[in-house]
């Protein structure tokens, strides 16, 4: 084995500096190029396509060469079993696949140490994606044996397993989803577990003893191969179906917006393109009469309450605001980074704030901030200026570093970055927050749990605000309020697209609580507004195509669906496997189960029955002029043997002399 | 130890549509040197991946050491010596590299007959391969097959690009390797005088089928070449019975037949009439008239190349 061993090293070996040089150019050309808020995704991005590039690279120079007949027959005719022989070669084949990759990326993630948080705001933290991405891509290295391995034609479908290495570590892009853990290491590992089928399929590929011939019979010895191909064949029928969508679909999308009119009542207006109003439905009790005519006007001031929410991004630093010469990061550990570009030097760190206020860069930080607020009045920022606010005002002088406010989960701090300071405006519990939507004046307006309080500001001090009202709603992850006073203000539970609404009016006092069903036809003109097209269905399984519809339904009622070309093509895809299977030579049962695959997979399908299964070979039987295969020992229509060779007269046998040579022994 | 080393049972293979290896059966007994003689593309490779388990049967079975060969296991491998046609051996590695990768692999490992073997070539142990001639490649190869001690050697055309001398050299130490008489050896080659040499046993294929499995000394004693002065063309003249091949050298027609008895005698006397006679016949002479059935053996600038005549 160590013979073996050493042989694989020097095999595999000689092609890591090329890993090493591939990842590292084109990774000092990222991080070159790419703004410290996209270094994650980037780095992702290209270790991928180079996972892509190397790991097949390696495994075709390693392993095609000794596919040649010869150099087979050398390597497995030896007292080593083929699958010890096979783990060897990954052992190595993977060490200097990882080490190609990795040692690249290790490079670079000591640099960003090295040069984070001092001069940028990077960290090694943002190397994590493209080593996940690293690991993944262990599926194309095992792709790329399996294709070395495979009898099957370069022309034909010998690189299919290529395309479930592509589809298999796509699934690892969920890394970089701004998703909880809950729902993006599910797909990580998913994408983890298709390297593992991939490098099971790869085995069967190399290992094929002859008693393992291609599966005549839908179960077969192994059936990881035969999933690769179908996964494959799906994946590539759906790409090929899909590609003529975009130059064929020519969709535009209806959007609902929540408004008021005159008597704070909420309108319902749908909106093509965003502009146009499409319909306009009042979101009035089921009990009163509807409105002759709908003036829309201002019945007081609207606010679109938003979640505070955690950084979603867990690896890179968020631009949250340029500020002159400053710019304000936070990082995705709840901390926020104050750089200032100086002349000559470029960017360095000036402070950094914490729950606990500002330390310089080299003290201990305090304590995180666990939510902010995403949204203001200006933009999708944490930070805002509430001067900004206050349009019925004279505009007044406004110092970039010190009159700036930060939305936390515990309230409102006004910064100062020159002085380092950081000033509580208000402290109490927030899970909401929402600045006015149009002009009004300098108010915002605070959820914390089932209570809403309007704040005003006090006098021209942009600091100081004083409660206006407090009243109790039943809402859950946010909506819109239209405010005028204490006593005359409208609440709606919700956002656009959804069926019922909770409406609380208050006017004069007196409160009103109903809910609002929203016409089943306004609810249907959502979304895409032409048909799909045809494609689209012709190209997608059956099986996702009605199983994404009967969960959207479940939600939603808004989509409409043609189920023709669904059906056109699990008949066509019906027919092709019959064909395909008849020419491959399946039983009756193998022929159903496909059939049966074809109609909940699509087109797929077939092309990986042609993948999977070899050519039969008939001949005429000479009992019953059937064609008879070739491989079967006897007739499967009349059961005869095959017919001795006709005698030339002139053969030359001594099997009796053999048996009495074997005899005396 | 089984009595029965190799053994094939309607063993059949195609590649496509074509059929390569047809209904092939055949046993070879332990302590044996088979020779297997064929064209090339008769089929004879293709019988002996099959039988080593690297190529699958269409059809039929086959068994090495009492094995199935589709169920090989690295014990069973480790019993058998196979030389690929081609003498393959990886380039990159030296002499002696080679040796150890082998080495690591086969538990009865000779060093000492693999130094002797390619000390015999003239090879020097740290010698890259692919620097080496094709005749000391050749001599590596079968110092790689010979010093894993194997009960069963599988030699494919071992002798391809050896010199004379190490032709005879290889004869030598196929019979060596048989003194102790529990061996057996199936040897493929186009070489004739080497087959004769050194095998009790011959095999010989004919587009895909085996029209020999005997022992030499009882395919010389039945098969039989008659001469006589003839102006028929060989693919002319009338059916004898258990005619192999005719040929003509000068003017006189020669005629290769099995098993002569009265009635091909007679057919034969019919065309010779009195200039009949019977020549010594020769193993090359009488493998060959097999082999001639499926291809000419006239000089490629013969016009008509179909001017022999097999029946």
């Amino acid at each position: 084995m160590n013979a073996l061993l050493r042989k694989e090293i020097r095999d595999a070996v000689r092609w890591l500096p090329l890993g090493v040089v591939l990842l590292g150019v084109v990774l000092t050309y990222v991080c070159r190029s790419t703004d410290a808020p996209q270094l994650s995704t980037q780095l992702f991005t290209v270790t991928w396509f180079s996972t892509m590039l190397y790991g097949l690279f390696l495994s075709l120079v390693t392993f095609l060469p000794d596919e040649r007949e010869a150099a087979r027959a050398f390597l497995i005719q030896r007292g080593v079993a083929p699958e010890q022989i096979l783990r060897t070669r990954i052992l190595v084949g993977l060490a200097v696949y990882g080490l190609g990759m990795f040692i690249p990326l290790g490079i670079l993630a000591a640099y960003l140490a090295a040069i984070g948080p001092e001069h940028s705001p990077v960290s090694s933290w943002q190397v994590v994606p493209a080593l996940a991405a690293v690991v993944a891509g262990s599926i194309f290295y095992f792709a790329g044996i399996v294709i070395s391995c495979r009898s099957a034609s370069w022309f034909g479908t010998r690189l299919l397993p290529l395309a479930a290495a592509v589809g298999g570590s796509f699934l690892s892009i969920s890394i970089l989803a701004g998703a909880s853990l809950w729902v993006t290491m599910p797909f990580y590992i998913l994408s983890c577990i298709s390297s593992l089928l991939m490098a099971f399929a790869a085995r069967h590929a190399f290992v094929r003893m002859p008693s393992q011939v291609s599966p005549a019979r839908f179960i077969s010895e192994s059936l990881v191969l035969p999933f690769i191909l179908l996964a494959s064949s799906l994946l590539v029928v759906g790409a090929l179906g899909l590609l003529p969508i975009n130059f064929v679909s020519q969709s535009t999308y209806r959007y609902a917006f929540t408004e008021f009119d005159k008597d704070g009542m909420p309108i319902y207006v749908v909106r093509e393109r965003g502009v146009e109003a499409f319909e306009t439905i009042p979101m009035i009790d089921p009990a009163e009469s509807p409105p002759e005519h709908i003036e829309i006007a201002e019945f007081g001031t609207p606010f679109m309450l938003g979640l505070l929410a955690e950084s979603l991004n867990r690896f890179d630093p968020t631009r949250l605001q340029v500020m002159g010469d400053r710019q304000v990061f936070l990082e995705p550990s709840g901390y926020l980074l104050v750089y200032r570009m100086n002349q000559g030097i470029g960017l360095r760190i000036e402070s950094v704030v914490s729950a606990d206020g500002f330390s310089l860069p080299n003290e201990p930080r305090g304590k995180p901030f666990q939510k902010i607020s995403l949204v203001s009045r200006i933009s999708f920022s944490p930070i805002a200026n509430l001067n900004f606010a206050r349009p019925n005002s004279a505009p007044q002088p406004s110092n970039e570093a010190t009159d700036w406010q930060l939305v936390t989960n515990e309230g409102i701090w006004k910064l100062d970055l020159e002085k380092r300071t950081m000033e509580s405006v208000l402290k109490e519990s927030i899970d909401l927050f929402a600045f006015p939507s149009v002009g009004g004046d300098a108010k915002i307006v605070i959820q914390s749990g089932d209570s809403l309080r309007v704040y005003k500001r006090d006098g021209d001090e942009s600091s100081k605000f004083s409660i206006e009202s407090s009243f109790q709603i039943a809402a859950k992850a946010g909506g819109f309020l239209c405010y005028r006073d204490n006593d005359n203000w409208t609440y709606i539970d919700g956002y656009g697209k959804q069926e019922v609404f909770n409406v609380t009016r208050t006017l004069a006092g007196k409160t009103h609580e109903y809910a609002f069903s929203l016409p089943a036809e306004a609810f249907k003109s959502l979304g895409r507004v032409r048909e799909e097209s045809p494609f689209i269905f012709a190209a997608l399984p059956a099986l996702l195509t009605v199983g994404s519809l009967l969960l959207l339904q479940s939600f939603s009622t808004f989509n409409q669906f043609e189920f023709a070309p669904l059906f056109l093509q699990m008949l066509a895809s019906i027919v092709l496997t019959i064909y395909a299977t008849h020419r491959r030579g399946l039983g009756m049962r193998s022929t159903v189960v496909w059939c049966l695959l074809a109609g909940l997979l699509g087109l797929g399908v077939p092309l990986a029955v042609i993948a999977i299964y070899p050519v039969v070979v008939y001949e005429t039987c000479t009992a019953c002029t059937k064609r008879r295969r070739v491989e079967h020992a006897n007739c499967e229509y009349c059961g005869a043997e095959w017919d001795t060779l006709p005698t030339e007269g002139i053969e030359i046998v001594e099997s009796e002399t053999v048996k009495k040579l074997a005899a005396v022994g | 130890m089984s009595s029965i080393a190799i053994s094939a049972n309607n063993l059949t293979r195609y590649f496509g549509n074509t059929p390569v290896v047809r209904q092939v059966s055949f046993d070879i007994p332990t302590g044996t040197v088979t020779g297997l003689l064929g064209l090339n593309g008769a089929g004879k490779s293709t019988l002996i991946k099959m039988l080593m388990g690297l190529l699958a049967p269409t059809r039929g079975s086959c068994s090495v050491l009492g094995v199935d060969s589709t169920l090989l296991t690295p014990s069973t491998r480790a019993r058998i010596g196979y030389t690929i046609e081609g003498h393959f051996a990886y380039g990159r590695m030296t002499v002696r590299e080679s040796e150890q990768f082998q080495s690591d692999s086969f538990p009865n490992w000779n060093p000492t007959l693999f130094q002797n073997t390619i000390e015999r070539f003239g090879i020097r142990p740290t010698a890259r391969i692919r620097t080496l001639s094709r005749g000391q490649r050749a001599g590596v190869s079968i110092a790689l097959t010979l010093s894993s001690d194997p009960e069963l050697l599988i030699l494919d055309d071992p002798a391809l690009g050896l010199d004379p001398v190490s032709r005879r050299a290889l004869n030598e130490t196929i019979l060596e390797f048989m003194e102790g008489g529990e061996r057996t050896v199936l040897l493929s080659s186009h070489l004739l005088d080497d087959i004769e040499r050194v095998t009790d046993r011959v095999l010989v294929m004919v587009d895909g089928r085996i029209l020999v499995n005997s022992s030499v000394s009882a395919f010389l004693e039945r098969v039989s070449i008659w001469t006589c002065d003839s102006s028929d063309e060989p693919r002319h003249i009338p059916c004898v019975p258990g005619l192999i091949h005719a040929y003509r050298t000068g003017r006189r027609l020669a005629l290769v037949v099995v098993d002569v008895d009265r009635e091909s005698e007679a057919a034969m006397a019919r065309i010779g009439g009195s200039t009949l006679t019977r020549s010594d016949s020769s193993f090359d002479e009488s493998v060959i008239a097999y082999l001639s059935r499926s291809r000419s053996s006239q000089s490629f600038l013969t016009k008509n190349a179909a001017a022999t005549a097999t029946l």
